[in-house]
């Protein structure tokens, strides 16, 4: 069971990783867009997971594993501190905002269309 | 493009660590596991990221691992989110606002203290070198 979970963080980190690299090339932006993007489309993602009710060892590798590795809340927090750092306070607190109200709203709307189907 | 490959290989094998190092806590105190692995996540990334400003000895495939791959892994904002959710359903509005506020409140101050003790750490480090 453990290592179900394990190997889907795995694979979830290793996705964020590549993605974030990915952006990072892409976009010169204060705004941190690769982590607010995967926070956000993981939280829909687990709303439906959640929704749907998958079977035990399903949800342990899909949701515990790789959406709970993919998404990441250390990173949204030590980006806003970065940004206060670097005087964009403004930024910041407008990430935070941003993050926390729609990660929750994406994922109700999950649970939602989950349940539906 | 071998670098590539090795950061790649770090972030799989300290995800794999930190998703079950998350699983166990969660399993052992259910939803306070998960406040648990964020705040402790907070702490550590920020350490983790500003020591490693500071104190520029390690190779990239470890501070990669470590942080990206480890903690990025340990920590969760889509189970955060559920966590409260299920909160909703269940009418716990008390427990549902202690959550809220101890996980957003509590790892920004954390993060913050993560971020001026790294940094420091990493310099006085560095300077003995």
């Amino acid at each position: 069971m453990i290592y179900l979970v394990g190997i889907g963080a795995a694979l979830g980190s290793l996705f964020r990783y590549e993605f974030t690299v990915a952006i990072k090339k892409r976009f010169i932006y204060n705004w941190p867009l690769a982590t607010f993007i995967i926070n956000l489309v993981g939280s829909f993602l687990l709303g439906l997971l959640f929704g749907v009710d998958l079977p035990a060892n399903y949800y342990l590798f899909l949701g515990t594993g790789i959406l709970g590795g993919f998404t990441t809340f250390s990173t949204l927090n030590t980006e806003i501190i970065g940004l206060f750092n670097n005087k964009k306070i403004r930024i910041g607190i407008i990430y935070m905002f941003l993050s926390y109200l729609s990660g929750f709203f994406l994922l109700a709307i999950g649970y939602f269309l989950g349940h539906m189907m | 493009m071998r670098e590539r490959w090795i950061n790649a290989l770090s972030v799989l094998f300290f995800g794999f660590l930190g998703g079950m190092l998350r699983y166990l806590f969660t399993i052992t105190f259910d939803f306070n596991g998960t406040i648990m692995v964020n705040l402790i996540g907070c702490f550590l990334l920020a350490f983790l990221t500003y020591f490693f400003i500071s104190f520029k000895s390690f190779a990239q495939w470890l501070t990669i691992g470590l942080g990206t791959g480890f903690v990025g892994s340990f920590t969760t904002f889509s189970s955060f989110n559920l966590d409260m959710f299920k909160l909703v359903l269940l009418n716990e509005s008390g427990y549902l606002l202690f959550y809220l506020l101890i996980s957003i409140l509590g790892g920004l101050l954390l993060a913050a203290i993560g971020s001026i003790v790294g940094f420091h750490l990493g310099n006085k480090l560095q300077g003995e070198e």
